[in-house]
């Protein structure tokens, strides 16, 4: 099932999306994120499917490997759907069934939510699939450069974003092997009770955990080896570039912002 | 000034019992040291001791002509004097072999250009050529050991010291590391401090030291230790194939040269034996 999620997964290539800095990708998607959930006007959210479909064919990304990848997340989207469907009561009533009844307010409402939600999960998909892991923390760490003045911790969040995406997949290998050596001694991981599953877990997470303390340490040590002493004085060997694409895409934002406003206020 | 100078060193971990006691020895420029003894013998303490990850209990650690007491100059110290580990996947730190190559450079603050510059060059010099943005768990053990030792060329050291950093390599990764360490200390200059189990390895050193129970047990040249039977009794070491061989092969009666170091000695010393 884990195969079949592609968030986080970067696919590389040369689209304008994919040129874009992660910064401006960034800001693109949260204002955009605010615009929708502020706005209930039907030209501003058609206009923002067009957009996300837009930027979705730009991306050049194979649909039936996006597809696959966030079926399984659709379910929240069919979820929220349904309770809104049931749950609202307002408008007319659509369906009496005695025990249940559909009023027009939850279809709306249901549709409503669904499509935010469902434009939400397609972006923040398609961000991981055009920016590596790295620029994207990178990104996140200089737009929070700010608020180092209010004491946030920012180079050493980077740090442990940073850290984190490097260790992952060693971690995840390290898992593999250690449930591999306990299947050999008779463990079974696919057997019996749901008690016994999970118990079963357990000497798999014991030794993960007793060598990833042991890599804590051993990679503090190297860190410091290497002159590691904090965030101050240290310069940066990946650079970000804005471009003239950056300000217009976030420009254009904007102006959709407005307009989404305009909508809401009028 | 010699770049390594340890003088009456002592360290303890706890409280009882000492781990290092009255070590004493200089490393020359341009020298490669190699380091042997058993498992807990205290060399890692040892290596550690060099580069101020651990301070001295009594005694002085000089290297690179700064003291490791000295905190200011702690991390120019540390700059000069760079360290590979034993195991690969902990010292790398960054997700991609340019970004770890690049991380000593950071923290020495070291200018963007100038940087990038560096970064390249050093892969390259490592043979790592290609290998820029690939992340450091798709790399061979060796390819990892190499991207270390990339990171601590970058700073340009005086001293590069390797903590048993072949020891979990196979055969092939060891070669490759072997070869740097090479090209590095004979052709380069750096001077090389390397702990090692491989007494193969320890061969090819200028120098070789001994530890047991956290003392210096010798300090002479490999060709001397091997013939010190005590030693490596004592130390728990057996001597590297083509020296084992050579002598069984004296014993019994086959008049080789006495001293056969390596395989190529061996060789030749055969093809010549009538
Ligand atoms: N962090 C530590 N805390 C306490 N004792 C340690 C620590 N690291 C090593 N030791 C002890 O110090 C001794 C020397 O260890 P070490 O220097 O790692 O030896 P070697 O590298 O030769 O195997 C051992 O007895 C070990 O148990
Ligand atoms: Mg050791």
């Amino acid at each position: 099932m884990l195969k079949n999620v592609i968030i986080g997964q970067y696919v590389p290539g040369r689209s304008f999306v994919h040129s874009l800095d992660p910064r401006s990708k960034l800001i693109t998607i949260f204002l955009f994120m605010i615009f929708i959930f502020i706005s209930r006007d039907p030209f501003v959210l058609s206009s923002a499917v067009l957009l996300t479909a837009a930027a979705f064919l730009t991306a050049g990304i194979p649909f039936k490997f996006f597809w696959k990848g966030i079926r399984i997340i659709l379910i929240i989207v069919v979820l929220t759907f349904t309770l809104h469907l049931f749950m609202t009561q307002e408008g007319m009533v659509l369906l009496d069934l005695g025990w249940i009844t559909i009023y027009s307010g939850g279809l709306i409402e249901g549709g409503l939510i669904a499509l935010r939600l469902f434009l939400l999960i397609i972006l923040a998909t398609m961000l991981t699939l055009t920016t590596t892991p790295v620029d994207l923390t990178d990104g996140m760490e200089r737009l929070m450069k700010p608020l180092k003045r209010v004491k946030v911790p920012t180079h050493e969040l980077a740090l442990m974003m940073s850290i984190a995406l490097r260790f992952i997949p060693t971690l995840l290998e390290e898992t593999q092997k250690i449930v591999k050596a306990q299947t050999a001694r008779g463990a079974s991981f696919s057997q019996g009770s749901l008690w016994k599953r999970v118990n079963a877990l357990i000497p798999v997470l014991i030794p993960l955990f007793v060598s990833s303390f042991k890599r804590a340490e051993d990679l503090a040590i190297a860190m410091e080896a290497r002159g590691y002493a904090g965030g101050e004085g240290r310069t940066k060997f990946r650079q970000l570039s804005w471009r003239t694409r950056d300000t217009m895409i976030v420009s254009f934002l904007l102006l959709f912002g407005v307009f989404s406003i305009i909508t809401r206020i009028s | 000034m010699d770049p390594i100078i340890v003088e009456d060193l002592s360290f303890s971990y706890t409280a009882e019992q000492l781990v290092l006691q009255d070590i004493n020895f200089r490393v020359k420029q341009g020298e490669w040291v190699a380091i042997a003894g058993h498992n807990g013998s205290g060399k890692s303490t040892l290596a550690k001791c060099l580069n101020g990850l651990l301070m001295p209990k009594s005694g002085e650690v000089i290297t690179c002509g700064r003291n490791t007491k000295d905190k200011e100059t702690i991390m120019d110290l540390r700059r000069r004097a760079g360290m590979v580990f034993q195991q690969p996947d902990n010292q790398l730190v960054a997700p991609t072999v340019a970004d770890d190559v690049a991380f000593g450079l950071e923290n020495a603050g070291i200018p963007f250009k100038e940087m990038q510059e560096r970064v390249k060059e050093s892969i390259h010099r490592m043979k790592l050529d290609g290998l820029e943005d690939r992340e450091p768990h798709r790399l061979s053990g060796g390819q990892k050991q190499r991207v270390a030792l990339a990171g601590i060329t970058a700073l340009r050291p005086e001293v590069i010291i390797l903590d048993e950093a072949t020891s979990m390599l196979d055969p092939v990764g060891r070669q490759e590391v072997q070869e740097m360490m090479r090209t590095l200390c004979r052709e380069e200059g750096i001077t090389i401090v390397s702990i090692t189990h491989d007494v193969e390895e320890a061969s090819e050193a200028d120098r070789m030291l001994v530890m047991h129970e956290g003392r210096l047990l010798a300090d002479d040249t490999p060709r001397e230790i091997f013939r010190q039977q005590e030693v490596l009794v004592q130390a728990k070491l057996t001597l590297p194939l083509p020296v084992k061989l050579s002598r069984m092969l004296r014993e019994e009666g086959i008049r080789l040269p006495q001293d056969i170091m390596s395989e190529q000695e061996l060789v030749d010393a055969l093809c010549e034996w009538k």
